[in-house]
């Protein structure tokens, strides 16, 4: 009985003084979030600038870029983290909670978000409303499966959502959150409007180089970009001397990789190939947690060894045991890239992001 | 056939190397009755890894491989030195508490190492299809060191860890073989799980033994079929995983498991047999 | 702005609930040696929520409600429960004098087929990418009032069930180890044991996640275990060491911004160690 008694007082005691040290922790303790450094904001946040959650470090950039003074940009995964798996932190219902505008993809790739949203009990940034920005709107999907009936659960059906390693899919991203920007803050928009064109204009400009875009215009381009036809076109002679000799930037730097093949540990790269002409010709582990078949094995090392491919993509948030074990298997060089901005910490936007990657596959591609 | 065959030498001959080692040890966990410790161990040896890494040494580096022995070892050692007959709870349930906070430590670790949340034993990692020769070789000579001690001290082994003799022998003499068999069997856990991943492992450790147990009684027989259970199971399983195209991991598991089950409730609800020795 | 107490009183209130049955179920499952079952019933749910989508694919049932409730809605969670009657009726009849294998390795098989299984049937029969989540860390700091509330329901339902045949079922795994029973319908009441075990677990588990609910039911039923044997006290003991590690947990977790889990966890363990130490020092006293 003086047992129970004893325990009972301990109990007690414990109770008090745990409620004491967290309220009193509450009230010095500052809550550690992902903050980006605003390059271009002089007055630090006051109470007036809009405050953008991104779910993604790479939207977080591009939403800097757009909303400049006007907001303080924050997002949730790390730019090393698994983008399908980030594990929820009180403080990130926190700053949900707090958030004028939800910058998401909109493609039930952040499936840990809906938690984090029920949570933050914010109604404005909710799906349909003011504050929820879909930045996969508009963006040519793909690898979109062909089933036509839904299913529940854990299954991409709306095509790949990677769409960060595609440079002219930033632009969809930049005008999907200007669009938001100005939905919730109409008084800036003709700011907002310019810094997407400044934008825009700089995506263009990396990619082609400033010749080109000079000459035929940014838009042109793209569009000459997607349809596939950008080369032909630039065989075309202007001037006494083929357009191609006029390409700049990643286009040109690219050059190189134009038709060969590789292999993608995961379905992350596809954005990237397609716009840079690589081509992915077997995935390693299509579908993550589900280790391959023999017949699927057998075919990626036959595969490997008839078209002598040399490289292979992973995101660096892979354990690296895997990848290795292949690398001994078949001699292929496994590429570990960072997927998002601030993967590694000398990479502070996206266009460093596409500087590092060409770089790296440059070196490695043979 | 003859590429498919190539294909699938180096896997089988590690299946079949794995199915003998584990089959072994799986009849003495089985009658030490600890069935999770080897999940409980690759926990473990993940979080010997995370250290290694938060310390600051490369992912490949020797060093974290052998500070996550190291750090297996330990651990597993000291759960040797355990007196089994005292204590308040079942050993199982001291394999579970390890876990446990083994695994609520690389929770908590994950958060500070890039890539940390591939150290949580929750997914089928590993496959044994990418095996080169080298790796096969490997684990041939590594086996063959320990299987050489289990051979000359296989019945001080069985005295042991049969629950009817263990009580039988001096503590002192009980508690030096038992650190010797833990610490065998830990590092050819961990050596297992690096090459077939944490569910093959755990699968060919209980489910060949525990057939193998419903049928027999000697130790050597229970043994000897084990091997061959764990043999055929894993062969079977990587041929079904290759011609019906299914993970192969998953298709080896299944199929033991399965039989199990199907042994287990044959035996029981068919009276005739009686087990043989 | 939502306070730190606003936030933490729903995943308490859970947590509190959760410890009510676990402390209890956590004493059976240490005793019958059966510690990894939670893991295992959890897996087997999840193949019936799996074979669901399966269900779902090959025979469209997406237009049909019963009772103006939409099938697809409750099939996962009718599917688990049927999944989990299935494993229940085989670990029954397992406890049987042919079987000389500890009914802890075939948990250990099925909670690999189960999770084997799922990983083939997923990979078969989705069209798209996959990606397989896993039940691990749970999100007991998310709990809102309608899960706390069903969870509630179910506790009481499956408490008091257990409260009115508690001499029953004490009794069925305390002479568990052996060979003979002397409880008519041993088989039934063994059967009953695991089936609402598995509906209780179901349901903790969707709230807090296989790591949680398996640390409290094993760590405060070993704490319990050092310091009496009477059930009573033990479920006593195990609610206060439960108790403590929550209280703290969640408000470390709060003030630290870290997942509540793994903190609950390691300080249910501290006061294991603390336990230990607090008896062998007693035992020294007394010596």
């Amino acid at each position: 009985m003086k047992k129970i008694i004893s325990q009972l007082s301990l109990i007690c005691i414990l109770f008090i003084i745990s409620g004491s040290v967290s309220a009193f922790c509450q009230g010095r303790h500052q809550h550690r979030h992902q903050h980006r450094h605003q390059h271009r904001n002089q007055g630090g946040a006051d109470n007036s600038t809009i405050n953008i959650v991104c779910s993604f470090s790479d939207y977080a950039a591009i939403a800097e870029y757009i909303a400049g003074v006007h907001a303080t940009v924050q997002h949730i995964a790390h730019g090393m983290q698994d983008p399908h798996f980030v594990p929820p932190k009180p403080s990130y219902a926190m700053m949900l909670n707090k958030a004028d505008l939800w910058i998401t993809t909109g493609m039930d790739l952040e499936m840990w978000s809906s938690t984090l949203i029920d949570k933050a009990r914010n109604k404005q940034i909710m799906d349909g409303e003011i504050g929820f920005v879909s930045v996969s709107d508009g963006v040519k999907v793909l690898q979109k499966v062909e089933k036509a009936d839904r299913t529940e659960g854990d299954i991409h059906l709306m095509g790949n959502p990677h769409i960060n390693t595609g440079p002219l899919n930033w632009k969809v991203i930049a005008k999907n959150i200007t669009t938001g920007l100005i939905k919730i803050d109409p008084v800036n928009a003709s700011y907002y409007q310019s810094n997407l064109s400044d934008f825009n204009d700089r995506v263009d400009r990396a990619l082609f180089g400033d010749d080109l875009v000079d000459m035929l215009g940014g838009e042109t381009l793209c569009s000459l970009l997607e349809n596939k036809t950008l080369f032909t076109f630039l065989e075309k002679d202007y001037q006494g001397e083929k357009l191609n000799n006029k390409l700049g930037g990643w286009m040109k730097q690219t050059e190189s990789f134009r038709g060969k093949k590789i292999v993608a540990y995961h379905k992350n790269w596809i954005y990237f190939t397609e716009t840079f002409g690589l081509e992915i010709v077997g995935y390693i582990e299509p579908k993550p947690g589900i280790p391959p078949s023999a017949k699927h094995v057998q075919h990626i090392i036959q595969t490997i060894e008839d078209q002598q491919i040399k490289l292979m993509l992973v995101a660096s948030y892979f354990e690296k045991k895997s990848p290795q074990m292949i690398e001994d298997k078949t001699g292929i060089k496994a590429l570990f890239l960072p997927l998002f901005v601030e993967g590694i910490p000398e990479i502070q936007d996206n266009f460093q992001l596409m500087d590092y990657w060409i770089e790296q596959i440059s070196k490695n591609i043979q | 056939m003859k590429e498919i065959l190539l294909f699938l030498a180096p896997p089988i001959t590690a299946s079949l190397l794995l199915a003998g080692i584990l089959g072994y040890f799986g009849t003495h966990i089985l009658s030490r009755g600890i069935i999770f410790i080897d999940i409980a161990v690759a926990q473990i040896a993940a979080l010997g890894t995370m250290i290694g890494l938060l310390l600051g040494f490369a992912e490949e580096s020797g060093q974290v491989q052998l500070l996550s022995y190291l750090f297996t070892l330990v651990v597993i050692g000291s759960f040797s030195f355990l007196n089994t007959k005292n204590l308040f709870i079942p050993p199982e349930a001291v394999i579970g508490i390890i876990y446990c906070i083994g695994l609520a430590l690389a929770l908590l670790l994950a958060e500070y190492i890039p890539g940390g949340s591939a150290y949580i034993t929750k997914s089928i990692t590993g496959n044994i299809l990418w095996v080169t020769w080298d790796k096969v070789l490997n684990c041939a000579m590594l086996f063959s060191v320990i299987g050489l001690i289990h051979i000359i001290l296989g019945n001080k082994f069985i005295a042991i860890s049969d629950p009817e003799t263990r009580f039988a022998i001096p503590g002192k003499k009980t508690k030096l073989l038992d650190l010797v068999f833990y610490l065998t069997f830990g590092i050819v856990v961990v050596k297992t799980v690096l090459v077939g991943g944490i569910f093959l492992v755990f699968t060919l450790l209980i489910a060949p033994s525990a057939a193998a147990s419903m049928l027999f009684n000697s130790w050597k027989n229970k043994i000897i079929w084990s091997w061959i259970f764990g043999g055929i199971g894993t062969l079977t399983g990587i041929l079904i995983s290759y011609y019906m195209n299914i993970s192969n991991g998953p298709a080896i598991v299944c199929l033991l498991g399965l039989f199990v089950f199907v042994l287990a409730f044959t035996k029981i609800f068919i009276p005739s047999k009686s087990s043989t020795n | 702005m939502i306070s730190g107490f606003q936030f933490l009183v729903a995943p308490l209130m859970a947590s509190l609930l959760l410890l009510v049955i676990t402390s209890y179920f956590g004493i059976h499952v240490l005793k019958r040696e059966i510690i990894f079952i939670d893991i295992a019933l959890a897996q087997v749910a999840a193949l019936g929520g799996i074979v669901t989508i399966f269900f779902d694919q090959a025979f469209n049932i997406h237009g049909i409600s019963f009772l103006n409730i939409p099938l697809h809605d409750i099939l996962p969670y009718l599917l688990s429960l049927i999944y989990c009657l299935i494993a229940a009726l085989i670990f029954t009849f397992l406890k049987n004098p042919k079987i000389t294998v500890p009914i802890e390795a075939f948990i250990g098989i099925a909670y690999a087929f189960a999770t084997t299984a799922a990983v083939i049937i997923l990979d078969k029969s989705a069209g798209g990418d996959v990606h397989i989540h896993d039940l691990l860390t749970g999100t007991i700091l998310w709990t809102s009032w309608p899960q706390v509330l069903r969870l509630g329901i179910i506790v009481l339902i499956i408490g008091s069930f257990h409260y009115i045949f508690k001499n029953r079922f004490i009794q069925l795994t305390d002479t568990y180890a052996g060979r003979n029973h002397s409880i008519r319908y041993y088989k039934l009441w063994d059967f009953l044991f695991y089936f609402t075990f598995g509906i209780v677990i179901i349901e903790a588990i969707r709230i807090g996640g296989i790591l949680t609910v398996f640390a409290f039911l094993i760590l405060p039923a070993s704490f319990s275990a050092l310091f009496s044997a009477r059930w009573d006290h033990r479920i006593f003991f195990g609610l206060c060491s439960g108790i403590i590690a929550t209280v703290i947990g969640l408000s470390l977790s709060w003030t630290f911004d870290i997942t509540s889990s793994p903190l609950i966890i390691l300080f249910l363990g501290l006061l294991l160690t603390l336990g230990i130490i607090f008896k062998r020092l007693l035992k020294l006293q007394k010596a």
